[in-house]
């Protein structure tokens, strides 16, 4: 490598110095003398042609010698030049221009590189010969001969090749809008099927689809669906696959097929002579579907182009068919949380709107859902005697069956109000009600009935399978935990009812088994005591059933540690005042 | 570089390379000393072992030169790599090459 000065007595010396190095590396004296033209050429160019502000930058120069050729590299800071194909002589009146002649004549090889900084002229020649001109090519025997055929050969398949790239292109970008919004899948498969047959010169196509159970191909779309069966079972075909669409994907390869060795069964193809080839779709190593395309008997085999072409319509058929997927599950997936949403607004609108108020009790209710929809319910209403009635329920599950069966019970609930002051005759009317229903999707219903006779200051409660009642005053907590069978498990089931006194200044709780089964973050539950000994605290220090509430939210909360809630949660709290 | 006069011939001797380096210099010096006693030019080229495209086109200047006289550029002795040179760019049919 040697740099000079951008002069011409500094590249005249570099080239001379050049000579030199070529000398030691054994160039005749002939070769010589056609280097250093060369490189004084290359050099004068450079220095000649240079811009203003280049005229400070160096000139490189790089030699490469092997055993049976010389490179060299020279790399100049001009605006570059267009080597000419055949540069040609001027006439003799000029006194110019001819340096590229003779750098082209002197070489085998002459290639001007423009950069964006810098250009490169790039000279080669063998060592020991002649200069040889290209077009000298055709007459250096056989060999060369050869040697052009196979390079135009070559020449040819590669423009194939971008041809088909090409082609490729252009269908995805012509197609790709019209999938997004108008046609439906198997409509744009049909389109776009059609536009391949037409690219790789095909006479017919199949295109199945795997079935959503995976155990047979389907029929998307056919060049003549008449002639193609609708579905072809693929699991009885596991050790011998019935035909080449079979074997594709079973095999999830490329299969083959042609006229001499023609696929056993081809009769569920729409022709039964040919050649072709069945293409598995893949995507994301799943199997979508396959893709068979066609020519009919007596044509040649797809050609390698072709076959890039028809694989990748395939995978790009593919991908866009689950895109379709993705976007019907999750419009799918949009309508049901909305729909979800709706029947959370309808079951919230059955909850009282306002809680009886009546002399002497005030009441509180918690009411929290661990999902969108909420399996559990209460209610609360004046009875025509005076007294205060109170129930809550929990529908076995969660989610929108759970809250389908609590707006019923709310329905059957309030149609038989007139028993509320018995409510363990309640509780076995509203069973025979709704047995038959529950029965029917085995759910069941666990609820608590609560009457209040504030005149004789008594209460009435009854259970099914629902957690106890509790009742605490200043002297401590009264459980009354009797209860029968769940609504629903039984047609006849009956219920007893318990009685206790409502002391002054009760505290009076009901609830969901969403209270005693949360968890603290190690799973270990909570349990009734802690529920008992809250509302004891409540009566000894007379809060208000609004504080109590809060205090036992709190308690929950804090029970559980940050980790979500599992189950529903709702309470009701009643505060008797002292008299 | 430098030139004498020989009846009608301006001789220009003494230069071993014809290249970017000196063909201003063996351009202007012969356009200076071509008068009118002089009708032919000839160039030693014994002493030159290597010429490039701008050394030729000041050769190409002289030569014009001369016809407009009626006379020629004769180049004297040029070595072998001169010759191939030269007809390499058909300048042998251009110039009158002597060989002393």
């Amino acid at each position: 490598v040697l740099e000079s000065a951008c002069n011409a007595s500094s590249v005249a010396s570099a080239c001379w110095q050049l000579r030199q190095f070529l000398a030691e590396s054994g160039l005749d004296a002939l070769e010589l003398d056609q280097w250093e033209i060369v490189l004084i050429e290359a050099g004068n160019n450079a220095v000649q042609h240079a811009t203003e502000v280049a005229r400070v930058l160096p000139i490189r120069f790089e030699l490469h010698i092997s055993s049976n050729s010389v490179c060299a590299c020279v790399f100049d800071h001009t605006p570059g030049f267009t080597m000419p194909s055949s540069p040609e002589l001027p006439g003799v009146d000029s006194e110019a221009g001819r340096g590229l002649f003779l750098i082209q004549s002197l070489t085998d090889c002459a290639r001007y590189i423009r950069g964006r900084e810098q250009n490169c002229l790039y000279l080669q020649r063998g060592r020991g010969q002649e200069p040889v001109a290209m077009e000298m090519l055709a007459v250096h025997g056989a060999a060369q001969q050869d040697l052009l055929v196979q390079t135009q050969l070559t020449l040819d398949r590669m423009t194939e090749e971008l041809a088909s790239c090409y082609e490729i292109l252009s269908a995805i970008f012509r197609f790709s809008g019209q999938f997004a919004g108008e046609l439906k899948p198997e409509a744009f498969a049909r389109k776009w099927l059609e536009d391949l047959l037409k690219t790789v010169q095909g006479d017919w196509y199949v295109f199945r689809v795997l079935t959503p159970d995976g155990l047979g191909l389907r029929l998307a779309a056919a060049s003549n669906s008449a002639d193609a069966i609708d579905e072809l079972p693929l699991a009885q075909f596991q050790e011998k696959p019935a035909n080449s669409e079979c074997e594709a994907a079973i095999k999830r390869t490329d299969v083959w097929f042609g006229s001499a060795a023609l696929i056993p069964a081809a009769d569920v193809l729409p022709v039964r002579d040919g050649c072709g080839l069945s293409h598995p779709i893949m995507v994301n190593e799943k199997l979508l579907g396959v893709l068979t395309i066609g020519r009919k008997a007596g044509n040649s085999f797809f050609e390698a182009a072709h076959v890039n072409v028809i694989q990748l319509f395939g995978d790009f058929l593919g991908a866009q068919f689950l895109n379709e997927e993705l976007h019907e599950s999750q419009a799918r997936a949009r309508v049901a949380k909305r729909e979800l949403e709706i029947a959370s607004e309808i079951q919230h609108s059955f909850l009282p709107k306002e809680l009886p108020c009546m002399p002497g009790l005030e009441l509180a209710t918690h009411y929290r859902s661990s999902s969108l929809v909420c399996g559990d319910f209460y209610d609360s209403f004046q009875t025509p005697d005076g007294g205060l009635f109170l129930a809550i329920a929990d529908v076995m599950g969660k989610g929108l069956p759970a809250a389908m069966f609590a707006t019923v019970f709310r329905a059957q609930l309030r149609a038989g109000a007139d028993h509320a002051a018995s409510p363990g005759a309640f509780m076995a009317w509203l069973n025979r009600m709704l047995f038959a229903d529950l029965d029917r999707v085995q759910m069941f219903i666990t609820a608590r009935f609560l009457w209040v006779n504030m005149a004789e200051r008594r209460l009435v409660t009854a259970a099914a399978g629902h957690p106890p009642l509790l009742v605490a005053d200043t002297h401590g907590v009264h459980e009354a935990g009797q209860t029968g069978f769940p609504l629903g498990v039984f047609p006849d089931s009956r219920y007893v009812e318990e009685e206790l006194a409502l002391p002054d200044g009760a505290r009076i709780l009901l609830f969901t088994d969403g209270l005693t089964e949360s968890e603290d973050p190690t799973g270990r539950p909570l349990g009734l005591q802690p529920l008992k000994d809250a509302l004891h605290r409540s009566a000894r220090l007379q809060e208000t059933s609004q504080d109590f509430k809060c205090a036992l939210v709190r308690m929950l909360e804090e029970f559980r540690g940050g980790t979500a809630a599992k189950d529903d949660e709702t309470f009701l709290v009643l505060a008797g005042h002292s008299t | 570089m430098r030139t004498e006069t020989r009846s009608d011939v301006l001789f220009i001797t003494g230069f071993t390379n014809l290249g970017a380096t000196n063909a201003v210099l063996f351009k202007e010096l012969a356009h200076a000393q071509f008068d009118q006693t002089h009708k032919n030019v000839e160039a030693d080229f014994s002493e030159v072992r290597f010429i490039d495209s701008v050394g030729l086109g000041a050769l190409l200047s002289v030569h014009k030169k001369a016809c407009e006289r009626g006379g020629r550029l004769v180049l004297v002795n040029p070595a072998d790599n001169i010759r191939h040179f030269l007809e390499l760019l058909h300048m042998d049919k251009v110039f009158h090459i002597a060989q002393l």
